[in-house]
Order: C-alpha cells, then sequence, then structure tokens
C-alpha cells in the first residue's frame, strides 16, 4: 500500500469534515482489538496511541482488547516449549499458561505506557480484575479415531462479562486496555483468543463499533479484491462458499456473533495503515471492510415496499 | 432503457440537478434546497417534492453507508423520472447503517406509475457506489460535469 504525501488542503478538509463524524459518535463506545503489525512497528504503535488518545478526547469511549499470540510463540520458544496444537488453538499446559500470562501481562503494561505517553489516562485489566470475564474451558470433541474429547488445557471461551469494571473506567474517562484472560468457576485462569474476547466486550457493552485490526487490508474476494462493505447475510454466505478461511475465520465469526447481538458495526481494518483507526471512524472511508447489521441494512426492503404500494 | 445510456442513472440525472458544495446542515434543509431548485429546474412543486422524500424518508433511512444516500419520491403527475445528485459542504446526519454522517446523496423521483424503474435505479445506484473507485473518482469531481461524465461511464460489471 503506497503513501501519498498529503497536502495542506487535504489536511484541512480532513479536519474540518471530520466534526460531524465527531458528533455521530460522541458518547460512543468502541472496542478496539488491537494486534498484528500495528503491536509491533514503532511508527504504527505511536500513530496508533495518538489515535486512540484523540478519539478519547473527542469524547468516543475507546477500549482496547489486545492479543500477543507472536510474543508467547517467542518466549514459549525461548523456553523450549514446544507446543501442541489442536484446531489451531494451543495445547495450554500450566507452565505454558503461565508464560501466557507473562507475556500478556508485559503487553499489557506496554500498551497502557504507551497509550498514556500520547495523552491517555490508560488502565490495564485482565479479565480477571473484578472477575469481570467470566471463562469457561473449551472442549474440542474427539477427531479421528479418539473417542475421548482433547484436553486443551487452559484455553477457555468467555462465558460472560461483568461490564461494570469497564463502565466504572469509562464514566471517569479512561481507556480500558485488556489482557484476554478469564477467569473459570474455581478460580482458574484461562487464555481466551482476543478476538473473542473483543466481540463478546462489546456486545456486553452493546457496542457502536467492534473494530479489529489485522496485517490484510480487510476481507478479501476470491479474487484478492477488498471487499469494503457487507452485511451480517453476506458474511454467513461466505462461510458456506469458502471466501474465508484461515486467521479470518475467528475476526469473521466474532463479528458475526457481535452484529447479531447488537453492535452496530464491526470494523475489519488494515492495521498497517497509519492513523488507519482514525481514517476508519472519522472519515466517510475505511481502511478495511464494514460489516453491518442485517437489522441495519434494510434500505432494499424499504425501497420494494415502497415502490410497490 | 435508452441505448445511448449505460445506466438508467445518467437516463435521468442531468449536469443542470448536480450541486456540489451546497450549504445545509439537516436533511430537512437539504430537501427544501433540493425542492426548490428542482422547482426551478423543472417547474414541479417543491412543496409536494419535500413531502414526498420525507414520507419516504420516515418508513426508514435512505442513507446506506460509506457516506452514501439515495432519498427517493415517487411524484403525482411526474411527466418523467428526474435525478439529481448533492454534495453537501459538511458531512450530513442521515442516520446511516454505520453511524457516518453522508457526503454524497443522490435523489430519485420517480413517477407514480412505473415502480420497477424505481427499485432497478435504486438497485443500480447503491452497485455503483458500492465500488470504491467509483465513490473515490466522484469525490475528485469538481464540478458538475464530471460528475455527469462520471455516472454517465459507468457499466455494471
Amino acid at each position: 500500500m503506497s503513501l501519498l504525501p498529503v497536502s495542506h488542503e487535504q489536511k484541512t478538509r480532513v479536519l474540518s469534515e471530520a466534526l460531524p463524524y465527531i458528533q455521530s459518535f460522541h458518547g460512543k463506545t468502541f472496542v478496539i482489538k488491537y494486534g498484528g503489525n500495528a503491536m509491533t512497528e514503532p511508527a504504527l504503535k505511536a500513530s496508533f496511541a495518538r489515535d486512540v488518545a484523540l478519539l478519547r478526547l473527542v469524547g468516543i469511549r475507546p477500549i482496547i482488547v489486545h492479543g500477543g499470540g507472536p510474543q508467547i510463540n517467542e518466549l514459549l520458544k525461548k523456553m523450549d516449549v514446544v507446543s501442541e496444537f489442536r484446531n489451531g488453538m494451543r495445547v495450554t499446559d500450566e507452565q505454558t499458561m503461565n508464560a501466557v500470562e507473562m507475556v500478556l501481562g508485559e503487553l499489557n503494561q506496554e500498551i497502557v505506557g504507551l497509550l498514556n505517553q500520547h495523552g491517555c489516562r490508560a488502565v490495564g485489566l485482565s479479565g480477571q480484575d473484578g472477575h469481570f470475564i467470566h471463562a469457561k474451558k473449551i472442549h474440542l470433541k474427539a477427531d479421528g479415531d479418539s473417542h475421548s474429547a482433547i484436553d486443551l488445557g487452559f484455553v477457555g471461551d468467555v462465558d460472560h462479562i461483568d461490564s461494570e469494571l469497564i463502565h466504572l473506567l469509562n464514566s471517569k474517562n479512561f481507556v480500558p486496555v485488556v489482557m484476554p484472560i478469564g477467569v473459570g468457576s474455581e478460580g482458574e485462569a484461562y487464555n481466551i483468543n482476543a478476538d473473542l474476547v473483543a466481540g463478546k466486550l462489546a456486545e456486553a457493552l452493546q457496542g457502536e463499533k467492534l473494530i479489529l485490526m489485522t496485517n490484510t487490508p480487510g476481507v478479501l474476494d476470491k479474487n484478492g479484491k477488498l471487499i469494503t462493505f457487507a452485511t451480517a447475510s453476506n458474511v454467513e454466505t461466505w462461510f458456506a462458499d469458502g471466501t474465508i478461511h484461515g486467521g479470518m475465520m475467528p475476526k469473521l465469526e466474532s463479528a458475526l456473533r457481535a452484529v447479531k447481538n447488537g453492535v452496530k458495526s464491526v470494523h475489519i481494518i488494515d492495521g498497517r495503515v497509519p492513523n488507519g483507526l482514525l481514517l476508519e471512524v472519522l472519515t466517510n472511508e475505511g481502511v478495511g471492510t464494514t460489516i453491518l447489521s442485517d437489522l441495519h441494512s434494510h434500505f432494499h426492503e424499504d425501497t420494494k415496499r415502497y415502490f410497490s404500494v | 432503457m435508452s441505448e445511448t445510456h449505460m445506466n438508467t442513472i445518467s437516463e435521468f440525472l442531468a449536469p443542470q440537478d448536480i450541486w456540489l458544495n451546497v450549504q445545509v446542515a439537516s436533511i430537512k434543509r437539504l430537501f427544501e434546497e433540493v425542492g426548490n431548485r428542482l422547482h426551478e429546474n423543472h417547474g414541479i412543486s417543491a412543496r409536494i417534492v419535500v413531502e414526498n422524500l420525507w414520507s419516504r424518508e420516515l418508513l426508514g433511512s435512505t442513507a446506506i453507508g460509506q457516506g452514501v444516500a439515495l432519498p427517493h419520491a415517487r411524484i403525482q403527475d411526474l411527466e418523467y423520472p428526474i435525478a439529481a445528485f448533492v454534495r453537501p459542504v459538511t458531512p450530513l446526519p442521515f442516520d446511516a447503517p454505520d453511524g457516518k454522517p453522508v457526503t454524497d446523496i443522490l435523489f430519485l423521483l420517480a413517477p407514480m406509475h412505473i415502480a420497477e424503474l424505481g427499485v432497478e435505479f435504486l438497485a443500480e445506484a447503491a452497485r455503483c457506489f458500492s465500488d470504491i473507485n467509483f465513490r473515490n473518482w466522484l469525490r475528485a469531481c469538481k464540478d458538475p460535469e464530471s460528475v455527469y461524465q462520471l455516472f454517465s461511464a459507468w457499466k455494471p460489471a
């Protein structure tokens, strides 16, 4: 993706055009899943932090959820721990879970520090804090010949979210930064997929937007062309006809569930674009794929009805 | 569809009904402005245009996201379909599905007796606007004539 120099004229136009967007989204909650290059490249990290600070300043309520897969992989490699993967999920024993918690904790504090440097009042949270993410163990059904369920260890799913803590932080203009660890019924910690946590959090808060940052331009069709706009029904079709595969699947599963459960729109954006977050939110064009709930995409039905009377 | 036109949009749109940099702060003012200008250009009643655009808008927002809206109305005694395009100076709140205010507004006024035409026009408009290249080119147009040329040249894929 090439970066064109922006003229002064363009800059002032973008800034003055931002006001109606700011007005539209003032007071609204955005859950942003942060990961990929945007989380590792220094320039992108800085632009992300500035974007979040700006959103918070103009009255939007950003909540950051971060992953840490690559960093976890790195630490485990250093520890000479070889992980087993089932259905794309890492079998997580106690030793691995300790490593996971360590890496995520460090990343969390780093992100909090980064945001604070750029003017936010960020607060790092784990799902254990205030017991806000209730997790349940994931049980994979047996595959192939084995008749017993596969034990993934400390890999969990979100059971439910108690959003009181987040509301409290939002009400005082803090920016919560959440690491994807939840607590089971016995007080044990589970590692949960960050895209999943972001989606469930957006649902629990009935957020205006769920924004998933990726290392791709967005969702691509079978010819590799970017799909800029889609409804929940379109996404269901993609699952059926094989348009989505690999890393996009958990993101789109999360997206689909989110728009079906009250989140107005989901944006899968290219985290490698500087200021991608701002561009997505404060300009009419985005930098990825926007997914709307079917509830909000009734234009064609309304139109047919209008013309048929 | 007439042979000289690639799509129904350019068939009913004319450069005189393309207005860039219109200064309005609300949908109400937008509809009034459009009603007045169409009255000037086509002699139709501004009040009737506004009333009918509103009754469709109240059924459900005609904004389709990405800064685009497609307000439309059926008008009694209208002799021929009229399309109009407006680019407001400031993006207008339009209750869009993605929450974003609107920057590109294509109007359609249709005579009472041709229902399929309206549905076809709007489906084509939605398809046309769903192309990011089209949207970028449209936003780069600086005068009504180039907007008209752009719509004229667009071919459904």
